[in-house]
Order: C-alpha cells, then structure tokens, then sequence
C-alpha cells in the first residue's frame, strides 16, 4: 500500500535530518512537491536543474533537491525498490553522477555545498545509507559504495561477517581521481583522499588517506578548493567569504525563516 | 615588443631547458600562425587547423607554441594566463594531447621524436614546469599535473604544504595508458613505468614500475616495440625503425645547417 504523500515526504525528510551529518537542510515547507508517477519530487527554490534520467521502480521513493542545487543532466538515477531516498542539499553541484539503488528505505544523501563531477554512488540492500558531508569535493571517476548483493557469512556461527556496510563521509572531505569508497568505510571530516585510494574502514578527520587499501598518510592538515597560500589567505579570500559564507548564511537564515533550526554555528574552514 | 623578438626570448628559454636534446636553432621556426590570439612557429608548413583539428582557448598575452620540424599539431591547447611557452619537439607525435596552462610564465618541453597518445594531458601549473625529454612514450590518457589543482595547509603553520612543483621526464622513458604522473616527480632517462599507475616521488633509471602508487618491479631493464634486446639508447635506435635513425640523421644535419648558417 502506498503512503499518502503527506506522510511519504514527512518521513523522508525526517529520515535525511535525522541521519545526514549535513547541517543545512530546509524543512518540508521549502519545498515544491511533484508526484512523477514512480517517483515523488521535492524542488527548492525556482532553478531547479533536472537530472537526465531519473528511473524508479517501485513505490514511495523521494528525490529531494535542495535551494539552488545543481544536479545537472548527464546525471542518471536508478532505483529498484520502496521508500528510497534520494538527497541533494542546497547549493550542491552534481554532474554525471548516477546513483543505483537496488533494495527498500535506503537513503543516499549528498551535503550542502558538496560537488561532484562524476562519481556513482551504488546500494544493494535494506535500509542502507551513503551520507556525504556539506562541502565535500568529488573529482572524476569516483565510487561510493558497492552495487553487489554480497553478503559474507561466518560458516561455524552463521552471522554476518560483514555487519557495516554504511558509508559516512565527513564535512569538508575531498576526494581525489578514481577513489573507490567501500561498503562500510568511514572518512572523517577535512580530510584529502589521494587518486585512486581504495578506502575501507573507519579513519578520523584532518588527514591524508592514500593507497589501496588506504592508510593515513599525514595528520593535521586541512584542504580548501583555492590554491591560496594559506589557510589565513584562504579564509580572507572573496571566494571564501562571498561564495561560501555569504550563501551560506543565506540558507542558514532561509532555513530559520521556514520554521527550522540550522545546525551548522561550527566555524567551517 | 616587437613579436619576432618576444618569441625568440620565449625560444631561449626553450633551449635553456632542452639541455643537449635534439633542438632547432630559433630561425628554423621560420612560420607563423596565430590560434586564437597565441602565437605558433611552427619549423614546417602547417596549413592553419580546423577548428575541430586543434583547439586553442587562449587568455593572455603573449603565449607560444613552437612546434619542430616533422612535429604534430596537439589537439587541445589551453591558455589562462600570459606569458607561458609551448614546446613540442621535431618529430614529436602529440596531435591527440592536451596541453592546458593556468597561470603566468610556465614551460612545457615535450622533447623530439616522443610520442604523446590520445587524450594524453599536461597539467601546467606556474611556477612548475613540464619537461618530457626525446624519444619518449607517453600513453592514452596519461595525465602528467604540476599541481594538486587545490590547497593543502598544515594545521600547525596555517600553510600551503602542497606547492606545485615540477615534473621532470628524461630521455626515452615509457609511461603506459591511464598512468597519472603528480607534481614533483623526476623519471630519470630509460625509466619504465606500466600503465594504470600513480606515480610519485622518483622513477630510477632502466627501471620499471607499477602500481597505486607506483613501485619498483625491475632492474636494470629496457623497452622497445619489438626488438628482443637493447644495450643502450643508441643500440636501441640503431635497431629500432630504419625510418627514425634516417629522421634523426636528416634533423641533425638541419640542425648544423642553421647553425652553420647562423655563424657565418
């Protein structure tokens, strides 16, 4: 039985803001609801982009866009299942990008602000998430998660072996050429992963991941998408202060004049 | 300034680079072109691209590209920035390459007889240049960056601990497909390395490489297309197509020919 749509868009996006790590997402009434036939479509904000190609099968799955997120075409997504949730927060930019989802309640969940220019994000499975930060950078060639329907079991006990297959990516993380993001890995926030890295596992915030499996390379660092001299440069750059803080103090006071509560008071790098 | 002599001050930084390799003296780059407001001199008539052909996006002034005796068109050339200088050396094959420049003042050297494949890239990044030396193979879509294209700062010192820097290729190296080349790294000459790699720090001499990132797997080795055996780079040329020992005797007697000419 299909919910009623009321509820369908209410549980979605309690379901964003209950797990993303975004700390940017506007409530229900920000958006603009559209029943696609297999899909429900919830818009933020009049320029919208609509994805090339948006295939569900099944019931109840929600694709969100949130205020001026750019998911361009050449971005492909396809999902076989019921009550999927699919996230793209405000700002966002998002070119040939596909997102498979095979499976029922998965959520995938892309962060404010956060770009990818083309990476494909892949669920097989039950109530999964992919949860990307606010601000993260993907370059080309990139794979979050894993599209297999394994599962390994212990053949002495019969338990799962591998019990996490959720993937969290944290604020502000920028992931090089050609990184795969296994099933159950966790990459903490401000943090570089190097071309072509295999990562797996759980890792803390500030550092460089590199290689296949990956392992921590350097501790204490930091990242910024301009090749300003220093952080100090950095933060007093137009780009900083006009493209980032500026907009996103924008959605910070838009989300508070729709009824919400923003999150995000951490003094972002 | 006037432009001959503009260019020929981008050539002598050219010939200070090209250290000894096959090189026209300057007055062999005797035809001109101009692609989208950068300047090519080119040492053989090349009827003007299409624009399907080669592809110029140039902003800034004073850009050039010199391409030798014998040398290909590149397929995308990209200026943003002035002052930056182009090399693709006699008898170099680059016509499916990518050669995109950001910044002021940079070089690229792509060395005589060297063979850039499809979709091939060089990434440069002032004040970081990019030397590729003579007879080298540069495979589809290699990418070669002076730079990690963003900052990465220390939390300590507040400061960029990723500068660009430069990527310095020596004679006769092999870089197979899809291998990424990062900023700082030297191959040194007859170096190896296998495709789908990440290369960083040092490739050594005669020495072939693999992997993310790449990792010694052979001494004292090297490589040809078909031959069984090499001793050394002349052996090797010696064996190598008829057609190549014939072009390098011709280009170094085109050589002495200008440099004669100009002495006298």
């Amino acid at each position: 039985m299909r919910l009623a749509r009321d509820d369908l868009v209410r549980r979605a996006l309690d379901r964003v803001r209950g797990l993303s790590a975004s700390k940017l997402i506007e409530p229900a009434p920000a958006y603009e609801v559209f029943d696609r036939g297999d899909h429900v479509r919830l818009v933020s904000g009049a320029d919208a982009l609509e994805p090339g190609m948006v295939w569900m099968d099944g019931a109840d799955n929600v694709l969100i866009t949130g205020f001026n997120a750019k998911v361009r075409r050449h971005c492909a997504f396809r999902v076989r299942g019921r009550g999927n949730v699919i996230f793209f927060g405000a700002y966002s930019q998002v070119a040939s990008t596909n997102v498979v989802i095979e499976g029922n309640d998965n959520l995938v969940s892309f962060g404010a602000f956060a770009t990818s220019s083309s990476s494909a994000f892949r669920i097989a499975g039950d109530g999964e998430h992919i949860l990307v930060g606010d601000r993260c950078m993907f370059s080309s060639r990139i794979t979050v998660g894993d599209a297999d329907p394994l599962v390994i079991y212990d053949r002495k006990t019969g338990r799962r072996v591998d019990q996490r297959r959720n993937v969290v990516i944290g604020d502000h993380t920028w992931l090089a050429r050609e990184v795969r993001v296994e099933p159950g890995a966790v990459i903490g926030a401000d943090t570089i992963v190097g071309q072509g890295a295999v990562v797996t596992g759980v890792h803390p915030a500030n550092v460089i991941l590199a290689g296949a499996p990956s392992t921590v390379r350097t501790s204490g660092v930091n990242w910024s998408r301009n090749e300003d001299e220093s952080l100090d440069a950095m933060e007093a750059s137009t780009h900083y202060k006009i493209l980032y803080l500026a907009a996103r103090d924008a959605v910070v006071a838009r989300i508070a004049g729709l009824g919400g509560a923003a999150r995000d008071e951490s003094k972002a790098v | 300034m006037e432009l001959r002599a503009a260019a020929k001050a981008a050539f002598e930084r050219v010939a200070a680079a090209s250290a000894g390799r096959l090189l026209e003296p300057f007055e062999a780059y005797s035809h001109y072109m101009e692609l989208g407001g950068s300047h090519w001199f080119t040492a053989s008539p090349h009827a003007k691209p299409e624009p399907a052909t080669t592809n110029v996006a140039n902003k800034g002034d004073n850009n050039f590209v010199f391409v030798g005796f014998g040398g290909a068109l590149p397929r995308v050339v990209r200026f943003r920035g002035p002052g930056n200088v182009i090399f693709l050396g006699p008898h170099s094959a680059a016509s499916g390459a990518l050669f995109d420049v950001q910044g002021a003042d940079s070089l690229t050297y792509v060395g005589a007889f060297t063979t850039m494949e499809t979709a091939a890239s060089v990434f440069a990044r002032p004040p970081a240049s990019v030397i590729i030396g003579d007879h080298c193979y540069i495979g589809e879509r290699v990418q070669a960056s002076g730079s990690d294209h963003h900052g990465i700062y220390s939390l300590a010192s507040r400061q960029r601990i990723n500068n660009n820097r430069d990527i310095l290729i020596g004679d006769r190296v092999f870089v197979g497909a899809n291998t990424r080349i990062n900023k700082g790294v030297v191959m040194e000459p007859g170096g190896i390395v296998l495709g789908g790699s990440i290369v960083t720090g040092t490739i050594r001499s005669n020495c072939a490489y693999h992997g993310v990132p790449a990792r010694l797997i052979h001494e004292d080795v090297a490589w040809g297309s078909d031959a069984e055996r090499f001793d050394d780079l002349d052996a090797a040329l010696a064996s190598a197509e008829e057609s190549v020992a014939v072009r390098i005797d011709a280009l170094k007697t085109r050589i002495a020919t200008f440099t004669s000419r100009g002495a006298a």
